[in-house]
């Protein structure tokens, strides 16, 4: 039997440069994971730095109300575009509100969407993907020509069609990209089940007596997570920008609530000529947070992914 | 021989005056031809009874004629709109309830077929004031409902009877929102008007070319009715529906007058990022400042808690920054609106005068503050407004600091913003559950801003108002004739109004409105009617 994701997991922490396995398996978990991160930061120095601007990200969407030091809504008397400053580093939009302070709440709609949108893709995607990919036949014919015909069309067409029908909203943005995201995630996710389903060890599960449902749960999910999860991360980058390109032609948050992608399009292109920082900073943020997600879902996919794991030119 | 300073001042200002002389005795000789050049909007179809679309009208104020039209050319000051015969000569009002025009002679449909150029006649107005007010659809109709019957009675007269006085009759017939007079032939060949074909009318220009998407293109009218006109040979129309490109179009001297709105104006947000530019690349540009008439309102459920107790209402007016709004969206250049907005200027009345309900119109958050505790909402409530961005940033921006000025007084509103067509279907005609925050079409009268908002059960009384002294005086005000007298009652409806707060309503923008220097005899205005300014105008490249 293939050894599954936690299985790689644990061979990682027993390739652990200057330590034995028995010595890290005793040293105290903070330690271990500090060494497995500095070990992943040497070996992905990219995927380090994403994860750094995901963490930092993270940090801005959950404590927003303490780092922003204005509201997001609070205008400032006399502040109008107000150049990047002490006060401001950001500068002040054309309504006398801190950039920066925006720029922080607006994480916060980043993140809610990313996560939020990958995680009800995703699972709608493992459903399909791993049901169609496990039973075939029949199923497996109707299921794929429903994605079939649902991927033919072009992604802007479909999101904006829902997002024209629900309207504009947090929840109605999510529920858009998750749809998109569960119909080509499933295609890769039934991949992946075909190639697993098709082992001898699955076979041997069936012929012990195991039912579909077992099959599918103890021998089946856990060797296709690795492809979940490299999906997951290498999608959040494309979510975020996916909302924030619905915010811009104004099918995404509704104001005053910033969104990076709605700060980019309203104001901030009307004033980028007198106040360019209004543009800059929005884009900025946009730019590090997709390509944040996408450094860290790329090295995590080297890591986890036991046929790129030499991809970086190393041999394992 | 020496000069004082002044003499040389005379002298110089004599040798300009001379050296100027020629040029302007020149540019005053109206001259043919050549090509005008205006951005333009797509229609979203042709048939100006089955949709209200300013795209529409536009459109056909190139190619048709009304019964009666406002006046235009640099004779007439904006917000002004002074009525003129177009396809009538003339016409008298033996009672108040009784109208008879009497037609041009010799007015010719543009030769296209089906009417191939025959002559307009009085049945062919009978015919398009009757499928106004009678073809399904026309959500315009309401504006002739007072009318009674039309007749025909001879080729060149027609008569109007209405069932009741009315007294904006003619500046119904007049407004270029509404009622261009169209070919029954071409009804019956098309079905309908929607088709590019279908525009004949008897207008100044004739549809040459229509790209959907692209271009409309007018060739001028050889028979036109008013001889000599128009002066210009083509005018032609790109559809450029976006800001930077018409901008730097327009900067460039593609188009001949300004981009934004009906007006022809420049947006006061990029003219402030653009003038100096222009003033190198366009130094014969004219430019011409008068406030807006697209007026913005907060509309509220006035039959329902809490927008029912008049002291919420004007709360709500208190909490809202004019002068602050003003500043951050508009540049600082905008006009505070009270019931009839501000750019109707022989109607509307000045904030200041509004007696008792001025103060309604102040920035005061403590005041606000009290009235909504004395109506018994110490903390305030919760509300939503229903919302639509028209793609204007402008919009986002004034609801942004309004939803702002509402929380500020313990009023926690969330916009419920919705697509354009479900917020017209809906929103726009009164069906909400709060509030709904837009602009109101901009019409050139006040009684489309009065009656329609304000009169019991008409579709665009967003606000559920039920209130029998102003309905008196709404009713009043359409029945009396006497200019003087109805602008008394217009104004006293207003100071009643300002009290009450049914609508929150928002300052406009000043337009700058701009044109080319080689474009003469043209003045801008406010209205649909971009044809009928340039009818009377030529090019002097």
């Amino acid at each position: 039997m293939p050894p599954s994701t936690q299985e790689f997991a644990i061979k990682l922490g027993n390739g652990l440069p200057l330590e034995s396995g028995e010595a890290a398996r005793r040293a105290a978990f903070p330690v271990r994971a500090a060494r497995s991160m500095w070990w992943f930061a040497r070996r992905k120095p990219l995927g380090a730095i994403g994860a750094v601007i995901v963490i930092a990200m993270l940090v801005m969407a959950v404590f927003a109300e303490r780092i922003a030091p204005f509201g997001y809504d609070e205008t400032i008397r006399g502040a109008r575009m107000r150049a990047p400053g002490p006060t401001h580093w950001l500068g002040t939009d054309n309504l006398g509100r801190d950039m920066w302070s925006r720029i922080v709440y607006g994480a916060r709609v980043s993140v809610t969407v990313g996560f939020a949108t990958i995680l009800l893709g995703t699972v709608a995607a493992t459903a399909v993907g791993v049901s169609s990919g496990y039973f075939g036949g029949g199923y497996d014919i109707c299921v794929q020509r429903v994605v079939d015909a649902w991927m033919s069309f072009p992604f802007l067409v479909i999101v904006l069609s829902v997002m024209a029908v629900l309207g504009p909203g947090l929840l109605n943005v999510i529920l858009a990209l998750s749809v998109i995201i569960a119909a080509t995630s499933s295609r890769v996710i039934r991949g992946a089940t075909i190639g697993i389903a098709a082992n001898t060890y699955v076979e041997a599960a069936r012929a012990l007596g195991a039912g579909h449902l077992r099959v599918i749960l103890r021998y089946i999910l856990p060797n296709v997570m690795a492809t979940i999860i490299i999906l997951a991360t290498i999608g959040l980058g494309g979510v975020i920008l996916a909302e924030s390109g619905l915010s811009f032609l104004g099918f995404g948050i509704p104001p005053p609530y910033p969104s990076w992608g709605a700060m980019l399009s309203g104001s901030g292109r009307t004033y980028m000529f007198r106040a360019p920082w209004m543009a800059l900073w929005p884009g900025v943020a946009i730019s590090l947070g997709v390509f944040g997600f996408n450094m860290l879902g790329d090295a995590l996919r080297d890591v986890l992914d036991p046929r790129l794991r030499g991809a970086s030119g190393r041999t394992t | 021989m020496s000069w004082t300073r002044r003499e040389l001042l005379a002298l110089g200002g004599a040798a300009l005056g001379g050296a100027a002389l020629p040029t302007a005795a020149r540019a005053q000789t109206p001259k043919r031809g050549g090509t005008a050049s205006v951005r333009i909007y797509d229609p979203p179809h042709f048939d100006h009874m089955l949709i209200i679309s300013f795209k529409t009208n536009i459109a056909l104020s190139f190619t048709h004629s009304r019964l009666v039209k406002h006046k235009t050319g640099p004779g007439v000051a904006p917000g002004t709109f002074p009525l003129e015969g177009d396809l009538a000569e003339s016409w008298t009002q033996p009672n108040d309830t009784t109208y008879v025009f009497k037609l041009r002679r010799g007015v010719k449909w543009h030769h296209k077929p089906p009417v191939n150029g025959r002559e307009l006649t009085a049945e062919d107005v009978k015919y398009t004031l009757e499928r106004f007010v009678t073809v399904k659809g026309n959500s315009n109709a309401y504006m002739l409902r007072p009318m009674e019957r039309v007749e025909a009675v001879d080729r060149y007269t027609v008569k109007v009877t209405l069932k009741e006085p009315f007294a904006w009759f003619l500046d119904m017939l007049a407004s270029p929102m509404a009622i261009a007079v169209v070919a029954k032939e071409c009804v019956d060949k098309f079905g309908d008007l929607k088709k590019a074909e279908a525009v004949i009318g008897t207008g100044p220009w004739m549809l040459d070319s229509y790209k959907p998407n692209q271009s409309l293109t007018f060739v001028r009218n050889p028979n036109y009715f008013l001889p000599g006109l128009p002066h210009i040979d083509r005018v032609e129309g790109s559809v450029d529906e976006d800001t930077s490109s018409r901008l730097a179009s327009f900067t460039t001297g593609k188009y001949d007058i300004g981009v934004e709105t009906v007006a022809g104006n420049i947006n006061k947000v990029d003219w402030v990022q653009i003038k100096d530019a222009l003033k190198q690349k366009r130094p014969g540009l004219k430019v011409v400042e008068f406030p807006g008439n697209v007026m913005s309102h907060v509309s509220m459920r006035t039959d329902q808690k809490p927008f029912s107790d008049v002291r919420v209402r004007q709360a709500m007016s208190l909490a809202v920054d004019r002068q602050g709004l003003i500043d951050a969206v508009l540049e600082g250049a905008g006009v505070f609106n009270a019931a009839v907005p501000a750019a109707l200027k022989e109607w509307a009345l000045p904030v200041a005068q509004l007696g008792e309900g001025a103060r309604y119109f102040k920035h005061d958050p403590a005041e606000a503050r009290r009235l909504l505790a004395a109506a018994g909402y110490a903390n305030g409530f919760t509300a939503s407004i229903c919302f639509t961005t028209y793609g204007s940033t402008v919009l986002i921006d004034s609801a942004q600091l309004i939803l702002k000025s509402f929380k500020d007084v313990g009023i926690s509103a969330t916009l419920e913003q919705k697509e354009y067509g479900a917020y017209i279907a809906t929103c726009f005609n009164g069906n909400f559950p709060s509030m709904t925050y837009g602009p109101q079409t901009p019409f050139l009268e006040p009684d489309n801003f009065l009656f329609a908002q304000y009169y019991p059960e008409e579709p665009k009384n967003q606000s559920h108002i039920h209130d029998p002294v102003v309905a008196d005086m709404l009713v009043r005000q359409r029945r009396t004739f006497d200019v003087a007298k109805r602008r008394d009652i217009i104004h006293e409806i207003q100071r009643y109004l300002a009290k009450q707060q049914y609508y929150v309503q928002v300052p406009s923008a000043i337009y700058t409105s701009v044109w080319d220097g080689a474009l003469k005899n043209y003045a801008p205005n406010l209205g649909y009617d971009i044809g009928g300014r340039l009818t009377a105008a030529w090019l002097d490249r």
